[in-house]
């Protein structure tokens, strides 16, 4: 699975923007994430959030240090090391910073990621995390402007249960609403400790 | 199927897995026991040698089942890629209680025989002064904690397989002075003994200060691994920490107390018809 995942992501990598890393022309040069060379705009896009809102993505990141990842709740284990790893880095930094940063989780798997379950889990990390329900053209439309595959469910075993293939990068957008880096499984909490500081303060 | 618990990135369930290589490393250690003392207990014994008590019997057979506990599913499994706490628990099962329990179950007359060539009896001799035991034990402790060691190792099941064992060798190494079962290789006396156990108490303060109080986890295997139930990478490491510190540290204390108590009897002992005499 994990192989599974890695492949995609770095397929996705690989045939993106994704750059030398360098950062220098956005004026933040030692980020520990992968720097895109050409900044991606956000994708504009309405998810429903788990209260069953609408969730304008660029309306309401406005202005925040917005960190965007697309998996699913029954992930095996990608999606809760990611959120996990986010979660705890949250906690330490200091207010200042992380009222400035928002985390969004957009399910891959909408037909088990019911609203209450998408909460309930992301709440084990950090209530304040935010949780998007798409449909899958709405959900591939923001993967692709992101320039990120699709994402595709496994096989139905025979206990009904199966995987979903999908990037296992974060995409990190700065304030000004653009993408600039993208952050692969394997990117680890020191890294986000060091990178999210720098990131707000991209200019 | 695999042999031996290395990590696999695998999701962790609690669905039983055999691991064939563990029973056979555990077998052979109670084959071996069994045989030796079927086949070579003498009838007769001199000197200090008696013959093999249920005590010593049931000490050997817990040594071997720590063993057990320590490199088989589950605990072996979690130690080798999903939480440092379980690793911690595993090396103190592998250095702090198998091998003791393992040397107090030898009876007298077999650790003779085991050591009865000339290179054994001078490691033997070598291993009962504290320099080298002190230097291997330390030595094995700072590498096998080191992170590119573990990364290196953490995949594959000869690594594992290797790793562990020289770290319960290390226990072997590390135990051998401080319980003394042979005269004849001039142990330490109780304070030193006591005194050697101490000197081992402060190390494992290092990495285990770093665990407890880091802010973020400190080997990417454990950080990266898929999660059990939930615990997070950072609870993970102060548990290990703990773990280290406390559990290790009763286990030293608890012996350096049975020893300081020892050492008092034999005192007491001895000045007791010094006493009487000069009544």
């Amino acid at each position: 699975m994990r192989r599974l995942m890695g492949m995609v992501t770095g397929l996705a990598l690989a045939c993106g923007p994704a750059g030398g890393g360098d950062g220098a022309a956005g004026g933040a040069a030692d980020l520990r994430g992968r720097v895109l060379a050409q900044p991606l705009a956000k994708p504009e896009v309405v998810f429903t959030d788990t209260e069953g809102r609408p969730y304008d993505l660029r309306r309401q990141t406005e202005g925040f240090l917005t960190l965007l990842f697309f998996g699913y709740t029954h992930c095996p284990d990608v999606c809760p090391v990611h959120m996990a790893n986010i979660a705890a880095v949250v906690k330490e930094l200091p207010p200042s910073v992380t009222t400035r940063v928002k985390v969004l989780f957009v399910t891959t798997d909408p037909a088990r990621d019911t609203p209450e379950r998408l909460r309930t889990w992301l709440a084990q990390f950090d209530p304040s995390f935010v949780g998007l329900i798409g449909d899958t053209a709405t959900v591939n439309r923001a993967q692709a402007a992101v320039q990120l595959p699709p994402s595709q469910p496994g096989e139905v075993d025979s206990a009904g249960n199966y995987l979903v293939g999908h990037a296992a990068a974060v995409v990190a957008f700065t304030p000004d609403g653009l993408a600039r880096a993208m952050y692969p499984f394997g990117i680890r909490q020191a890294d986000w400790a060091h990178d999210i500081p720098k990131l707000l303060a991209w200019k | 199927m695999s042999w031996w618990c290395a990590a696999s990135g695998l999701p962790w369930t609690w669905d039983w897995r055999a691991f064939p290589g563990v029973w056979l490393f555990v077998g052979a250690n109670a084959l071996w026991y069994v045989r030796a003392l079927r086949r070579l207990e003498p009838a007769r014994f001199a000197g200090d040698d008696a013959p093999t008590t249920r005590r010593e019997v049931a000490l050997f057979f817990a040594g071997v089942a720590a063993l057990w506990l320590a490199a088989d599913w589950p605990l072996g499994l979690l130690a080798a890629g999903y939480l440092l706490s379980a690793r911690t628990f595993q090396y103190l099962l592998f250095v702090m209680v198998a091998p003791p329990l393992i040397l107090l179950g030898l009876p007298r007359w077999l650790l003779r025989r085991l050591i009865r060539g000339r290179v054994a009896f001078r490691l033997a001799r070598v291993l009962s002064r504290p320099l080298v035991p002190l230097l291997v034990y330390n030595a094995v402790f700072i590498a096998v904690h080191l992170p590119p060691v573990i990364a290196a190792t953490a995949g594959s099941q000869l690594a594992s397989f290797a790793l562990d064992l020289t770290i319960i060798l290390s226990g072997f190494v590390f135990w051998w002075p401080a319980l003394a079962r042979l005269p004849e290789l001039a142990p330490m006396a109780y304070p030193a003994r006591i005194g050697y156990l101490l000197l081992s108490v402060f190390l494992p303060t290092v990495p285990a200060s770093f665990y407890t109080y880091a802010r973020f986890p400190i080997y990417p295997l454990y950080e990266l691994a898929p999660r059990v139930h939930g615990i997070g990478a950072v609870a993970d490491q102060q548990v290990a920490g703990l773990t280290m510190k406390v559990l290790g540290g009763f286990i030293l204390f608890g012996t350096m107390s049975v020893m300081f108590f020892r050492w008092h009897r034999i005192e007491e002992t001895a000045e007791t018809p010094r006493k009487e005499t000069v009544a």
